[in-house]
C-alpha cells in the first residue's frame, strides 16, 4: 500500500507515442512508405481524470487510443499504467476484455460477442472482476444496463437484434463492469441521439466519479467532449498542437486549428479551410500551416514544439499570441462551406 | 407519380411469443430530388424501416406489411425479381455500421470498381478509367492521397474514411434514391460539409432523391426538406421542417427539441426526454408515446391514433397526436 501523503502515481504515463503503418506504393516500382499516424505523443492522467481527445477523421486518435489499451504496440515510446509498463504483444484475448485497461471501441460490433446476450456479456465481466455467481452478477448487470437506457428485456437480446445505439450503449456498460483503472471511450456516444446521448454521458461520469477511473474520450465533436473533459487535447495530422484545462482551451483557444474546430462546432462555419492534407507525405514544419490563417514562411521550416501558454495550457503554436487580433480583423467566418449545399 | 410510395408498412419482428413492432404502419411519399429527414431516438425504427423496405432483413426473423412501390414498380416483395436488379444500381444505401457494407477481405479498389460497373453504362468501362473514377469518387470524399490508398483494405482506414469509402460508393452507380443511415457520425465538422456537399450535388446533378437518417437534428434541418419523427416504430410528426422545428405539433417532438445539448453548459447533468421508448416497439392499442407524454390522457391510450394535418395548417404537415387541438402546450 502507497502511504497516504504520497502522491499515488498516474494511472497512465505515456511518452513519445509513435505509431506508423507501412503503406504499399501503387505503381510499377511497389516498395512501401511509412504513414506516421501518431507523432511523439506524450499524456499522463491522475486517478479520477477525464481527458477529451480532439481532432478531425483520420488525425491517429484510434491509433493512441489502441496503443494505450495495449492492443498495438507503438514503433517508439512507453505507456505505464499504474506505474507498470504495459507489454505488447502478451494481451490474450481474455486479457484484453478483462483487463485494467478497457477500450470502448469506435464500431460497437467489435466490443460485443455475437453469441451472447447483452445482459450476460455485462454480467461476465463483473462475474470476473467480483469473482461473484452467474445471479448476483446478473441482478448487477440488470442495475448497470438500466442506467443507460437498457430495460431487461432487452438485455436478453443478441447483438443482433439491437439497434446500433442500443449496442452502443451496451458496450459501454461492459467496459464499466470491469472496473477499468482506465476507459478508453473512442466515439463512443457518437451513434446516439441527444437524449440517449446525455443519459450515457452522464452514466460515465458518474461512475468515474464513483469509481475513479482515468477516462480518455475520444470525439470528433467538441462539443460533446465539453460535458466531460478536465483536460483537452487537440490532435492534428498524428501530433498534439494544443492541450490544457477544458474551459481553458475552449473558451479561449491558443491554437488556430482549436479556434477554428471550436467555430465549427456551433456550426457557424465550416472554418478549417483547404484539403486537408495526407499523412503520408506530412507537410514540413508546421503540420497546420497549409490551412492556417496565421502561417507566414517561418512556419514552413521547422516544426515548432509545444510551448506553455500558462500553467498546464501548451500550445504548438508560436504565434498565439496573434489569434484573437486575427480573428477580430476577419469580417466574417466563410460560411458558404456549411449553406452553399442547402 | 412520386419515386417512392410506402404505405402501411410494417416490420414485425417475430421473438418466442410476442412480437415485436419495430415498423407499425408508416406512410409516406418521396419525389425526386427530395430529401426526407429521418429523427427519433435510438430503436425508435429508423434502421429498421429501410432495411425492411430493401429487402435486406430475414423472412423468417419477421413479418412484412404494406405496400412499397419505387419509380411505379411495385417492389413489396423482396423475394421478387425488381428489387433485387434495383438494389446497388438505382438505390444504393450507406450503412449505419460500415463494417457491414465493406469486405474485409478486398481492396477499397475493388469494392469502388464494383460500385461503379453498377451504374448503367459503365460494365465495359476499360480497368484505366474505373481506375481514375474511383480514386476521384475517395478524393471528394476528403481522403488525401486517394491514388494511393485506394490500394488498401479496409481495416486500414480509420472509422471516419470507412464511412466516407462507403458513401463514395453508393454514390457511384449515380442512384436515384440514396438511403443514407446515420452517415456522418464518425465525421468532424469540416469533413461532414465536405460529405454533405457531395450528397447535395448528387441532388443536384440527377435529381437523387434521400432518405437522410440523423440523430442530428440540426443537420437535418440544414440539409432536409422534409422531415420525418419516429417514435416507437410510427411516425408522430412529418412536415416541411421548417414548420417541423418551428411550430411542432407533437409533444414528442418537442420533447426531442428540448434536449439538444449545445444548450447545456459543461457540468450541467444533460437531459434526457424521461423514461424510454417501449421494449417491443409500437403498442397495440392507443398512442405509442402516451406512456411518457405528460399531456396523455384516457383517450390517447384507447385507439391507434391516425396521422391528421397539424393545427399549423401547413401543405404536408401531419400529426398523429389527438389532442393538438386543445391548447395544451
Ligand atoms: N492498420 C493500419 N494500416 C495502415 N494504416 C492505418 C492502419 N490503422 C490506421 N491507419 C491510418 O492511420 C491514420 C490514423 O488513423 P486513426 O484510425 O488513428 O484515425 P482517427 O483519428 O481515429 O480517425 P477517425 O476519427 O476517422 O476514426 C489514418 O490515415 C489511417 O488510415
Ligand atoms: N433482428 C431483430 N430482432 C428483434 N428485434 C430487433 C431486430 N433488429 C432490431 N430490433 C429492434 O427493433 C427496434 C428498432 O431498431 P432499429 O435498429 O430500427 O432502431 P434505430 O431507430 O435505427 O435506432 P438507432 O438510432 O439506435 O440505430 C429496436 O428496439 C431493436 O432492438
Ligand atoms: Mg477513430
Ligand atoms: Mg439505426
Amino acid at each position: 500500500m502507497v502511504a497516504l501523503d504520497t502522491p499515488s502515481p498516474p494511472v497512465l504515463e505515456a511518452r513519445d507515442i509513435e505509431v506508423t503503418y507501412p503503406v504499399a506504393l501503387s505503381g510499377w516500382f511497389g516498395g512501401n512508405v511509412l504513414l506516421r499516424a501518431v507523432r511523439g505523443v506524450s499524456l499522463w492522467m491522475r486517478a479520477g481524470e477525464c481527458v477529451g481527445l480532439v481532432g478531425e477523421s483520420g488525425c491517429g486518435k484510434s491509433s493512441l487510443g489502441r496503443v494505450l489499451a495495449g492492443l498495438e504496440r507503438p514503433a517508439a515510446g512507453t505507456v505505464l499504467i499504474d506505474g507498470r509498463p504495459v507489454q505488447w504483444g502478451r494481451q490474450r484475448a481474455a486479457r484484453r476484455h478483462r483487463g485494467p485497461v478497457q477500450m470502448v471501441f469506435q464500431n460497437p460490433y467489435a466490443s460485443l460477442n455475437p453469441r451472447m446476450s447483452a445482459l450476460d456479456a455485462v454480467a461476465e465481466a463483473f462475474r470476473y472482476r467480483e469473482g461473484i455467481d452467474w445471479r448476483s452478477a446478473r441482478n448487477r448487470a440488470r442495475q448497470l444496463l438500466e442506467e443507460v437506457g437498457i430495460e431487461e428485456a432487452l438485455a436478453r437480446r443478441y447483438p443482433a437484434a439491437l439497434s446500433g445505439g442500443q449496442r452502443q450503449r451496451v458496450a459501454v456498460a461492459r467496459a464499466l463492469a470491469c472496473r477499468p483503472r482506465l476507459l478508453i471511450a473512442d466515439e463512443a456516444v457518437s451513434a446516439l441521439d441527444v437524449s440517449v446521448q446525455a443519459q450515457t454521458l452522464n452514466t460515465l461520469r458518474e461512475s468515474q466519479k464513483r469509481l475513479g477511473f482515468g477516462m480518455l474520450f475520444i470525439s470528433h465533436d467538441i462539443s460533446v467532449v465539453r460535458h466531460l473533459a478536465d483536460r483537452i487535447m487537440v490532435m492534428y495530422l498524428g501530433r498534439i498542437v494544443e492541450e490544457g484545462p477544458a474551459e481553458a482551451v475552449l473558451d479561449a483557444p491558443r491554437h488556430p486549428y482549436t479556434e477554428a474546430l471550436t467555430a465549427a462546432a456551433r456550426w457557424e462555419a465550416a472554418s478549417v479551410k483547404g484539403e486537408p492534407p495526407s499523412p503520408l507525405s506530412p507537410p514540413p514544419g508546421c503540420p497546420y500551416h497549409t490551412r492556417c490563417p496565421l502561417a507566414r514562411n517561418t512556419c514552413a521550416a521547422a516544426e515548432p514544439p509545444l510551448q506553455t501558454v500558462d500553467g498546464d495550457h501548451r500550445t504548438a503554436c508560436p504565434h498565439w499570441r496573434e489569434l484573437n487580433r486575427t480573428l477580430a480583423r476577419q469580417p466574417e467566418p466563410d460560411v458558404s462551406a456549411t449553406t452553399g449545399m442547402l | 407519380m412520386a419515386l417512392l410510395e410506402v404505405k402501411n408498412y410494417a416490420v414485425h419482428f417475430r421473438r418466442g411469443g410476442k412480437p415485436i413492432r419495430a415498423v407499425d404502419g408508416v406512410s409516406f411519399t418521396l419525389e425526386r430530388g427530395e430529401t426526407l429527414g429521418v429523427v427519433g431516438e435510438s430503436g425508435s425504427g429508423k434502421t429498421t424501416l429501410f432495411l425492411g423496405m430493401l429487402g435486406l432483413l430475414s423472412r423468417h426473423a419477421a413479418n412484412f406489411r404494406g405496400s412499397v412501390r419505387f419509380d411505379g414498380m411495385d417492389i413489396t416483395d423482396p423475394a421478387a425479381e425488381n428489387i433485387r436488379t434495383l438494389r446497388g444500381r438505382r438505390i444504393t444505401m450507406i450503412f449505419q455500421d460500415p463494417m457491414t457494407a465493406l469486405n474485409p477481405y478486398l481492396r477499397v479498389e475493388t469494392q469502388l470498381f464494383e460500385a461503379i460497373r453498377r451504374s448503367e453504362g459503365a460494365s465495359r468501362m476499360d480497368l484505366l478509367s474505373a481506375r481514375r473514377q474511383a480514386a476521384a469518387l475517395l478524393q471528394a470524399v476528403g481522403i488525401p492521397d486517394a491514388a494511393q490508398r485506394i490500394r488498401q483494405y479496409p481495416h486500414m482506414f480509420s472509422g471516419g474514411m470507412r464511412q466516407r469509402v462507403m458513401v463514395a460508393m453508393a454514390l457511384a452507380p449515380a442512384p436515384d434514391l440514396l438511403i443514407a443511415d446515420e452517415p456522418t457520425t464518425a465525421l468532424d465538422v469540416t469533413v461532414r460539409a465536405q460529405v454533405l456537399r457531395e450528397l447535395a450535388s448528387a441532388r443536384e446533378q440527377y435529381g437523387m432523391a434521400m432518405a437522410l437518417i440523423s440523430h442530428d437534428i440540426g443537420m437535418v434541418a440544414r440539409f432536409a426538406q422534409t422531415m420525418m419523427v419516429l417514435y416507437a416504430g410510427r411516425i408522430m410528426e412529418m412536415g416541411p421542417v421548417t414548420a417541423v422545428l418551428e411550430r411542432p405539433a407533437h409533444p414528442y417532438t418537442r420533447a426531442l427539441l428540448a434536449c439538444q445539448p449545445s444548450l447545456a453548459r459543461r457540468g450541467d447533468l444533460l437531459r434526457a426526454v424521461p423514461g424510454a421508448p417501449p421494449l417491443d416497439g409500437a403498442p397495440e392499442r392507443g398512442c405509442a408515446f402516451a406512456d411518457r407524454c405528460g399531456y396523455a390522457g384516457d383517450r390517447c391510450r384507447a385507439a391507434v391514433p391516425e396521422p391528421i394535418p397539424a393545427r399549423t395548417g401547413i401543405t404536408g404537415h401531419i400529426t398523429s397526436c389527438i389532442r393538438q387541438e386543445e391548447g395544451l402546450w
